[in-house]
């Protein structure tokens, strides 16, 4: 659905994006991901026509954004980082006026707003000029002019930026709402465990280069192989405790902090093995803590690499 | 150009409703109307009341409320551009499936309804408060008025897609505003003096020389002023011809020039401009 081959932009001296190229696919929930600055809203941006590629191309349903924009736009369904209405008109004539643009008669329209609007929780709130609205309504209000064109594919860009964490877990929700209908996204966000509760596909970018991309389950994986890190809290850690731990089949890496224990095991197995080692050993356990492989380890591992 | 006049009909739409409720038009509006109907009720109370004194009234109040002609365009299209992007909603706008040129020309319509809607009844308002005084005047008479007011309504055309320019090509709306309004108003108006003062330190003739003209018919303020001869010219019975520079078919000429030359620049620029 979207192809984008050595994309470049440079503004001035400065590179906002390098040569990036990736695909997403029908069907695909997809993030890009990358800490403020790294060429995210550089690349929606192309890709919605709003700023133009130094070389390279981007193309959405095969046809080219510059070229063709227009024609791609009808298909498309696109929240911007930065959201602003008409403030003067009220929730429904804005989204009125989005969905006369795209050429909805009349008594379809009326409904689909109507249907829209009680989606996103602002039904009550339609006549309400949109100057009154919270950032959150807004965001919802976003959401909804969103779908008024049925669209294939959806582009949104930091759909929670700014948002309080009651906010931005009702507009999580509405998303995964939306992509269990089997809608494609594409969604831009530095939020590493909003794009892991959502999406199934990311491709990490730094510094206007693409570092890398998979499916979330394939890099979590990656990290859960290298093994599960675990962080005891010991009241009397001595050295025949560390002795009977380094003995512990399964470890992998141990590192020793004070009261603190930090070992790298191969399974959950091992774990409890070390456990039953310390307590052998005369250890008092006070506190047990394993960590799991997420997102963040492989997004900072990665950004830092870079 | 994939050019699509429903889009931009819809576009124009939008910004009359939006405008209707602006407090800018109510005020800047309000004085207009209340300046001409004042203006043309004035003066038709102490014309001779016969009804040879329509035109020179009506040409009278069009030419004391003119400012209007200048700063009621300038003062709904400075920001037309400008103020999507101040707030946002200029990407909103462009991830529906508009092209930037209908966006140009479905706002530069939306306003100029605006003014249609406000000068044409105010205008015939106007027209029936002299014929009230003073009786009906020939059908040519009420034909010229109408006329000029067509030339006004171009007039304002040029001013609506000259500050659309500065509203494209600046960063905030008081910087579109104060280029709009100084150099629409005042450093248009300004060329034809500085002409006529070089003209003069040069040594040349009384009458105005090509520049001079040239100069004269670059702003449509003067070019409306030139036009009104539409509506005077057979009554005062003199040649009004020395009064202006040029023609009133030249000045007609110099506004269609106009008015096309800004609007293709500003869709040009627009339809080149960034939008970070």
């Amino acid at each position: 659905m979207i192809e984008v081959k050595n994309l470049r932009k440079v503004y001035r001296n400065i590179v906002a994006l390098d040569g990036i190229s990736f695909r997403v696919e029908r069907g695909e929930i997809f993030a890009f991901l990358g800490p403020n600055g790294a060429g995210k809203t550089t690349t929606m941006n192309i890709l919605m026509g709003f700023i133009f590629p130094t070389s390279g191309e981007a193309k959405i349903f095969g046809r080219d954004v510059l070229r063709d924009g227009k024609n791609i736009r009808k298909k498309i369904g696109f929240l911007p980082e930065e959201l602003g209405f008409y403030d003067t008109l009220t929730a429904y004539e804005n989204m009125d006026f989005y969905a006369r643009l795209f050429g909805i008669p009349k008594a379809e329209r009326e409904e689909r707003i109507l249907n829209l609007l009680e989606m996103v929780g602002l039904l009550e709130r339609k006549d309400s000029k949109v100057r009154e609205y919270s950032h959150g309504m807004k965001q919802r209000l976003g959401i909804a002019q969103s779908l008024i064109n049925e669209p294939e594919l959806l582009i949104y860009d930091e759909p929670t930026s700014g948002l309080d964490p009651r906010a931005s877990y009702e507009i999580r929700n509405l998303i995964k709402e939306l992509v269990k209908e089997g809608i494609t996204l594409f969604l831009s966000s530095h939020l590493l465990h909003e794009v892991q509760q959502i999406c199934n596909t990311v491709a990490i970018i730094n510094k206007g280069k693409l570092i890398r991309k998979d499916k979330i389950k394939n890099l979590i994986d990656e990290i859960k192989g290298k093994g599960i890190q675990v962080k005891i809290t010991c009241l009397n850690i001595n050295e025949d405790i560390i002795e009977s731990v380094k003995k512990v089949n399964g470890l992998e890496d141990l590192k020793v902090f004070k009261n603190i224990l930090v070992a790298r095991v191969k399974d959950e197995k091992t774990t409890a093995e070390i456990n039953s080692a310390i307590v052998k050993a005369g250890g008092k356990i006070t506190k047990m803590e394993e960590k799991t492989p997420n997102l963040e380890e492989i997004f900072l591992k990665l950004t830092e690499e870079k | 150009m994939n050019f699509s006049i429903y889009s931009a009909w819809e576009i124009a739409k939008k910004e009359f409703y939006e405008y209707l409720k602006t407090k800018r038009l109510i005020i800047i509006g309000g004085l207009y109307i209340a300046g001409f109907l004042l203006s043309t009720g004035i003066l038709s109370h102490y014309s001779s009341h016969s009804p040879q004194d329509f035109p020179s009234i009506m040409g009278s109040a069009h030419s004391i409320v003119s400012i209007f002609y200048i700063i009621l365009p300038i003062t709904l299209s400075y920001d037309l551009i400008v103020r999507e992007r101040s707030r946002k909603s200029i990407y909103l706008l462009l991830s529906k499936p508009v092209s930037r040129e209908e966006i140009i020309f479905g706002k530069f319509v939306g306003v100029l309804l605006i003014i249609c809607c406000i000068i044409i009844p105010i205008a015939t308002a106007g027209h029936i408060i002299s014929i009230a005084y003073c009786g009906f005047p020939d059908i040519e008479s009420v034909a010229r008025a109408y006329a000029y007011i067509g030339i006004v309504i171009l007039g304002a055309g040029c001013y609506i897609s000259f500050s659309m320019l500065f509203s494209t090509i600046t960063r905030t709306t008081a910087t579109s505003l104060i280029s709009s309004l100084i150099i629409g108003w005042f450093g248009l108006n300004m060329l034809y003096p500085i002409t006529l003062i070089i003209n003069f330190l040069s040594g040349g003739s009384s009458s105005s020389p090509w520049y001079s003209k040239i100069a004269y018919a670059i702003s449509p303020s003067n070019n409306m002023g030139a036009a009104q001869r539409i509506l005077t010219d057979r009554l005062m019975g003199v040649p009004t011809q020395s009064l202006y520079p040029i023609s009133t078919s030249q000045s007609l000429i110099s506004l269609v020039i106009f008015l096309l030359a800004t609007f293709i620049i500003t869709t040009f620029l627009f339809h080149r401009r960034e939008l970070n």
